[in-house]
């Protein structure tokens, strides 16, 4: 189990992303705000921001150690939401189903990428590598004895404070 | 629309099917209700689900109306842009359980929480702030359960052929029906029935989404001639299947959706609460992976659907649609096999009254329980005066559903708003970072209700006519400016006034682990 120290430095290593929120929020904000397109996509991008932030700081306890699977795993699904940005982005213009030809599934390639490639396939197979590479460890037996414990003295200091009372 | 609404009702196999089908939810129900004897059976079902039961009954907890006839309608009106919601359905999951979830399992583990503000006063040691919570939670109840009324409105409208009788008035007889039922089936019901209701129709809904989406693609031509149909017909063209809008929606719009879907998933209650009633909380390692996949197959409705429906308008197959959340009930009265069309119809309206049960019983706990402890006057009757909250929420949701007077998907959306605004910032980052006290938690919960609340109703009042409009970039959510500045007041309160007294050291454990 963790010594009380690795705990604190756990905690202040969360502040990495308290400060990435801390600076995209205001960023997101003043994108939305300016309007156009190229504020658009700053607002799009700073959104993934604040996701990968958020994920960060709920997974900062999962980093014990902190696995390969995790850091490969975050960048993945950032490269990923970007990518699906950048792709929806080059669909448009005035016939998205131009830039290209061919067809898969009997759809317009354009099309087949977005819906299938973009859309449906990549979501179940990423929950799957969330599911195997990410919450490893999530909780342990020793975290919940551990908590077990604590609630217990949480409970029994409650009734001797109403016992005084 | 009339005549689609006669064959509705003069189709024996469909109302048959769906009868059997709620009666078969009603039998659920009852035996589930029969083993609610405590407190904690009726708030968190026990705290005894599965893996599998709680990723089913939160998937159904989360999409029902909205999904089903909101999705659909929302993409008829504006193109592929609505998709931005759905998008990340799966990623939404993960972030769910890593961020929210294992926090609020653990609290309940150590301490007795059953409600959302239980869990922020026991994080936050601050009355006030479970109290303002428990204010956030009825105020975005009464929107989201408007949204569901409003969907059963629609599908009673649709399935009964009111609007042969009724005329003009079809939906607002069909809104009286679906309230009083509503109410009755909340009142009775408790949450362990409500889970369990949940898992049947949760399966179900993964059947009916993959058939109907193979119906939708089959009765459109397949994607190749959809696509085709939408991109050269007058009505809707290319700009239709351009996911950034394609000056048929701001370009902003999609990607608000994609802000408010993905970040505020962290504040929605109706799905927090789900966690609570996680009987091992090491599952929850399993539970994006259950979450992502079941999501992922029940929105195909809202692509299939979505796409099918413009394609069969601009086909000629279907007449255009004044009102676009009609789009689902008209599809499967149309393109679908009776006994689909009537397994989907029941299925849809068993969700829609398990969700609205969960609501119900969520916002009348935030009303009797929660928000007099916050006053430090908890009632002596919760049961009796709980039922009586039960019909005046139901009631001010069917009003305000009526007041708002847009689609489902957008009444949804902004109640989901509220949600995301108040209680995010207070979850999502409190629940890990100890600088953060109780005065952030009650800037940032005021704040994001005040500023969703402020900006929606100024843009949507017509009482002062020359009033100026907010100045708001179009497309831009009134709930993304709410979400960027309570987010914005918590970690500046909490940056420059930082909480200086040491946690309860089971509390501290919690955001240790």
């Amino acid at each position: 189990m963790p010594s009380h120290d690795s705990y604190r430095s756990i905690s202040s290593r969360g502040s990495l992303p308290v400060l990435c929120l801390t600076l995209a929020i205001p960023g997101l904000g003043v994108a939305a705000v300016v309007g156009g397109e190229i504020a658009a996509w700053v607002f799009g991008v700073l959104s993934v921001a604040v996701w990968s932030a958020l994920a960060f700081l709920g997974a900062r306890r999962v980093d014990r150690p902190m696995s390969p699977g995790l850091k490969v795993g975050l960048l993945a699904v950032s490269l990923w939401l970007v990518g699906c940005l950048t792709v929806l982005w080059g669909l448009r213009g005035p016939d998205p189903l131009l830039p290209w030809n061919g067809r898969l599934l009997g759809m317009p390639l354009a099309m087949a990428f977005q819906v299938v490639g973009v859309f449906v396939l990549p979501l179940p197979i990423l929950a799957w590598l969330y599911a195997r590479f990410f919450t490893t460890d999530i909780l342990t037996d020793e975290d919940l004895t551990r908590l077990a414990r604590l609630s217990g003295q949480t409970r029994a200091s409650s009734a001797d404070r109403a016992e005084d009372t | 629309m009339e005549a689609l609404a006669q064959s509705a009702a003069a189709r024996p196999t469909l109302i048959t099917v769906a009868l059997i089908y709620l009666l078969a939810v009603a039998v659920v129900g009852w035996w589930s209700w029969r083993r609610t004897r405590t407190a904690k059976d009726f708030f968190i079902a026990g705290q005894a689900l599965g893996l599998v039961v709680t990723g089913l009954a939160t998937m159904s907890a989360a999409f029902s109306g909205f999904l089903f006839l909101g999705g659909p309608g929302l993409t008829y009106r504006l193109g592929l842009s609505s998709l931005f919601i759905v998008f990340p359905v799966s990623l939404t999951g993960v972030l769910l359980c890593w961020t929210v979830a294992k926090r609020l399992r653990l609290l309940s583990e150590v301490r007795e929480v059953f409600t959302v503000p239980d869990a922020i006063f026991m994080r936050y040691r601050s009355r006030a702030a479970a109290g303002w919570a428990a204010i956030a939670v009825v105020i975005g109840t009464v929107g989201y359960l408007g949204a569901q009324l409003l969907a059963l409105a629609v599908l009673l409208d649709s399935v009964l052929g009111l609007e042969v009788h009724f005329g003009s008035h079809s939906l607002a007889v069909a809104m009286g029906l679906g309230l009083a039922v509503m109410v009755a089936y909340a009142v009775a019901g408790g949450m362990v029935a409500g889970v369990y209701t949940d898992v049947f129709q949760g399966s179900l809904m993964l059947v009916a989404a993959v058939a109907v989406f193979y119906y939708a693609l089959q009765s459109g031509g397949g994607l190749a001639e959809i696509t085709r149909s939408i991109s050269t017909s007058e009505a809707f063209g290319s700009a239709f299947l351009d996911p950034m809008g394609g000056g048929r929606a701001p370009i902003f719009l999609g990607l608000s959706f994609f802000f408010v879907f993905t970040i505020g998933v962290l504040g929605q209650p109706h799905t927090l609460h789900k966690f609570l009633m996680l009987k091992d909380p090491r599952k929850l390692r399993f539970l994006p992976a259950v979450l992502g996949v079941s999501q992922v197959l029940v929105v195909l409705i809202w692509l299939g659907v979505g796409l099918a429906v413009p394609a069969l308008v601009a086909q000629g197959h279907l007449p255009p649609f004044d009102q676009p959340d009609r789009v689902t009930p008209v599809f499967l009265l149309t393109q679908v096999p009776e006994l689909l069309a009537g397994l989907v119809f029941a299925g849809v309206l068993a969700a829609i009254m398990s969700t609205a049960d969960s609501f119900v019983n969520i916002a009348s706990a935030a009303l009797v329980r929660d928000l007099p402890r916050a006053l430090g006057k908890p009632l002596d009757r919760e049961l009796f005066w709980g039922r009586w909250a039960v019909v005046l929420i139901a009631g001010s949701s069917a009003v305000f559903a009526f007041l708002y007077g847009d689609l489902i998907a957008l009444l949804g959306t902004f109640a989901y708003g509220i949600f995301a605004a108040a209680l995010t910032p207070c979850l999502a980052v409190g629940l890990h970072w100890k600088r953060a006290g109780a005065n952030a938690a009650v800037a940032s919960l005021v704040t994001g209700l005040v500023v969703a609340l402020a900006v929606e109703l100024w843009m949507k009042q017509t009482l002062f006519p020359e009033w100026p409009r907010p100045a708001l970039t179009p497309g831009v959510l009134p709930s993304v400016v709410a979400m960027a500045c309570s987010f914005s007041v918590f970690l500046g309160v909490a940056w420059f006034f930082p909480d200086t007294e040491p946690l309860d050291p089971d509390v501290d454990a919690v955001m240790s682990m």
